[in-house]
């Protein structure tokens, strides 16, 4: 059917071709067409509508069959995507079919994907923490993976353009370790994480509690009323998608923004086969697609080509994508494609009570986001035995309880006038993994899916420096939580597989070297210059923050790069 | 008909002018919405979507009237005076969808919130809804149900749960939520219960008064000689608490539940 509609070349041909509709691919799209490019987004999954396709966002707790649940006749046929904590009855449509998206396990790997228009955007838990030098120089510093061919200076700028139009919550704080941006006002840190955040100071140098910068509209100026987004307005109900835009998503803001301008033709159930190379030409000249409905294979056709369908897919599609020139996968005449893959280790938890003062407090409404404590470990200097080290989320809670020991009137008494509770604390971990060789993705070329691809196959695994990092994050934490005078301090290791972080990157990763790496610091493939990678995939090293701050800045630097190259005719 | 069951006639004719108003289209309360943003003082008016509306509408009502939900007499007014959601999918601004989610609400019970599909069966000697791993008859929910009124009996002020259909609430849950084991334990147990209850109160559970009702049945709680039995009950009261807690009466009508706080405060003095 859609080649009866666009049959000719001309119709397949675009300026830009923008693969992937999430996060980062929003942002290519949006900074695109922004500069009069027409581009096509292309999204392997169904389209998702700002507020028309968010079935559930309004739904009171009773409404739903199972008050939140996921049946279990559900869950099973999604094994993967149940461990992920959004996985609930009010967004599990938002989650893939584990069934119907295969891969190969070679070790252990829980992959949450979200396949619709706006990808995981709708899901995210909306922290957004900038790089430091300090992240950057990692590598050189400690000798692991590459040097990164971008500093602090190259991004920063891009930062501030894309937390200006996403609209970022969070204070000036000072901190070299983690740049100020552009912040709305923070939502403040209640009466105990005020505490805690005052004892730490207190006791240990370079170790702050501060507010976790996160991307909703607190007070929303001109640019996100353009947007046609409005206050966030406490609901946190974020993974439903949210009616009034008050986080940021792909569909409430990149999206429509990139429509506006005309120049954007969405395609959703394009499943992206491979991308064509041109031996005679020497660059890639579009995209091949399979209708996800049809099977038909389309071909499309641009210039330039911004490959943003999430980390492990965007390597992929690579991989896939083979031609004479390159029979090991688009750009991978050194080999590296595929390898260097890492994550992020949220392996441990603490959690404990507070009784003190600060129980003439409680809170009012509901804080979308909540602290963040920067990395603390190993950052000017090497200090511990393991490498590197983690970030840290901190919250502060009260909530009401009824005593449910008993039957009949005094029970229906209880439950119909809830008594408030004491404070409980808890935080969990955000550790750096070091990218190694030996944490790969490949074509497992036995297996394909539905649509003829090749399945992946994961090899990902923890080490003894993710060991030592967890073991030394439960000790410090517990310390500083006892420090603080918290009590009924417990740690947890989660014993989770790679990959439920949801923060998995690399195996496209930049550098200096065409040798040893996929990109330059353009986000250019060395050996084939238009095309371009700025999702995850992308990630020399991980450091602790939530990434996907990051990949909107490499999006939008990236773009602009590549329209003065287009413009120059040097692509 | 069925959806009585939920809050009683009065009940039923709010939701029939309800539905009535939505079919003609036209939303009075909906249409000219204006979001106020609190701390810029900026007016946004979102004009093409239903939904934002919806909740901007509810928002004021709160605002507007958070005085006067009290009780359960205020409760009235409340579902009358407030757009409550139904599905929420009824939202949907398609208007012959509305009128068949409409007609097929009629044919639902209503549990405790939730609409559950009627069983197909007929069978009155079956349970009345639609269940796919329990088989369980008709003596068994009514069992069901006095097991679940002697945990949350009705009183003057609210409603107890029989009135709420908590038992098939309860039911829905073990059948669709619950492991193959737990099923297992809840019909043994369910089975099990009407002997275990007359060797310890010597008569058949609905004939005793509710006084030795509550006390056999609290007995039975804490019997761990019979695990079964103990399980099916445990679940049971679990369930039955979740879905008083999580029902439309307690959350909205007692306040429990707050959809839109459009604000936080981190240090909220506690009120003595």
């Amino acid at each position: 059917m859609p080649q009866l509609n666009i049959d000719s070349i001309k119709d397949r041909t675009f300026d830009a071709i923008v693969i992937g509709s999430g996060i980062s691919g929003g942002w290519s799209a949006k900074e695109l067409c922004d500069r009069g490019l027409k581009t096509l987004l292309l999204e392997r999954g169904r389209n998702v509508e700002h507020i028309k396709d968010y079935p559930t966002t309004n739904m009171m707790p009773y409404e739903f069959e199972h008050r939140g649940e996921v049946p279990l006749a559900i869950s099973e046929k999604s094994p993967v995507v149940a461990k992920c904590y959004a996985f609930r009855e009010d967004s599990m449509h938002f989650f893939v079919k584990d069934s119907e998206h295969p891969y190969v396990q070679e070790k252990p790997f829980d992959w949450i994907r979200g396949y619709q228009v706006g990808g995981k955007s709708l899901l995210w838990a909306r922290q957004t923490q900038r790089w430091s030098d300090f992240d950057f120089e990692g590598p050189a510093r400690d000798g692991f993976a590459v040097d990164w061919p971008i500093r602090y200076r190259d991004i920063a700028p891009w930062y501030s353009h894309v937390e200006k139009f996403a609209g970022i919550v969070g204070d000036k704080d000072g901190l070299a370790e983690l740049p100020d941006g552009e912040f709305l006002p923070s939502y403040g840190l209640n009466s105990v994480e005020t505490l805690f955040k005052e004892q730490v100071a207190k006791n240990y140098k370079n170790r702050y509690v501060i507010n976790g910068r996160a991307a909703h509209i607190s007070q929303p100026q001109p640019i996100h009323l353009e947007q046609g987004r409005g206050q966030c307005q406490n609901r946190i109900l974020c993974q439903r998608g949210c009616p009034f835009g008050g986080y940021f998503s792909s569909n409430a803001s990149t999206i429509p923004w990139a429509i506006k301008t005309g120049n954007l033709s969405l395609r959703p159930f394009s499943v992206v086969h491979s991308i064509i190379y041109d031996e005679q030409k020497g660059k890639a000249t579009g995209v091949r697609v399979i209708d996800s409905d049809t099977k038909e294979e389309i071909e499309f056709y641009a210039d330039v080509i911004f490959v943003n369908a999430s980390a492990l897919n965007t390597n992929l599609i690579l991989l896939n994508s083979v031609s004479s020139r390159f029979p090991n996968g688009l750009g991978n005449d050194s080999g590296v494609l595929g390898r260097y893959v890492a994550f992020h280790h949220y392996g441990g938890r603490v959690s404990g009570t507070y009784e003190g003062e600060m129980d003439k407090y409680t809170t009012d409404g509901r804080n979308p986001g909540g602290c963040y404590i920067p990395r603390f470990r190993n950052v000017r200097r090497q200090e511990t035995d393991f490498l590197r080290g983690y970030a840290a989320g901190f919250s502060a809670s009260r909530g009401y309880y009824s005593d449910t020991n008993t039957e009949g009137e005094s029970l229906k008494d209880n439950l119909l006038n809830r008594k408030l509770g004491g404070w409980r604390v808890g935080s969990h971990m955000m550790g750096e993994t070091i990218p190694k060789e030996s944490n790969y993705v490949r074509l497992d070329s036995s297996k394909k899916d539905e649509w003829g691809i090749p399945q992946l196959g994961i090899s990902i695994d923890f080490d003894d420096n993710d060991r030592k990092m967890l073991k030394d994050y439960l000790e410090q934490m517990s310390e500083m939580f006892e420090k603080a005078g918290f009590k009924n301090i417990t740690t947890l290791e989660t014993k989770s597989a790679p990959g439920l972080d949801i923060h998995e990157m690399g195996g496209v990763r930049m550098g200096n070297d065409p040798k040893t790496s996929m990109l330059n610091k353009w986000h250019q493939v060395h050996s084939c210059k238009n095309v371009f990678v700025t999702d995850g995939a992308c990630m020399t090293s991980t450091s602790t923050q939530n990434p996907s701050l990051t990949y909107m800045a490499f999006s939008a630097r990236a773009v602009d790069y590549a329209v003065q190259e287009l413009k120059k005719g040097t692509l | 008909m069925v959806v009585n069951q939920h809050f009683g006639a009065g009940s039923l004719q709010i939701r029939m002018k309800k539905h009535a108003s939505l079919q003609k289209g036209s939303i009075p309360a909906y249409n000219s919405y204006h979001l106020q943003s609190k701390i810029s003082g900026q007016i946004m008016q979102f004009k093409a979507h239903e939904e934002v509306k919806m909740i901007a509408s509810r928002k004021t009502k709160y605002s507007n009237d958070s005085q006067k939900f009290g009780s359960s007499d205020q409760y009235a007014y409340l579902t009358t005076n407030f757009p409550l959601p139904d599905t929420g999918i009824k939202k949907s601004i398609n208007n012959s969808s509305m009128k068949r989610r409409a007609a097929i609400r009629g044919l639902m019970i209503i549990a405790g919130g939730i609409a559950l599909l009627p069983s197909c069966s007929g069978d009155p000697a079956k349970a009345s809804i639609e269940l796919t791993n329990l088989d369980i008859t008709s003596g068994q929910e009514a069992l069901l149900a006095d097991i679940a009124e002697t945990l949350i009996p009705k009183t003057a002020d609210a409603p107890g749960a029989k009135d709420l259909n908590l038992h098939l609430f309860a039911m829905k849950m073990v059948d669709d939520c619950h492991s193959h084991e737990d099923q297992e334990q809840f019909m043994s147990g369910l089975k099990n219960f009407e002997s275990a209850a007359r060797e310890k109160a010597g008569a058949p559970f609905n004939k005793l008064d509710d006084t030795k009702k509550l006390e056999t049945l609290s007995a039975m709680l804490k019997d761990e000689k019979s695990p079964d039995l103990q399980s099916f009950l445990k679940i049971t009261k679990r369930r039955v608490i979740q879905g008083f807690t999580n029902s439309e009466f307690v959350m909205t009508g007692r306040k429990q539940y707050e959809m839109v706080p459009g604000r936080y405060n981190g240090f909220f003095p506690v009120q003595s």
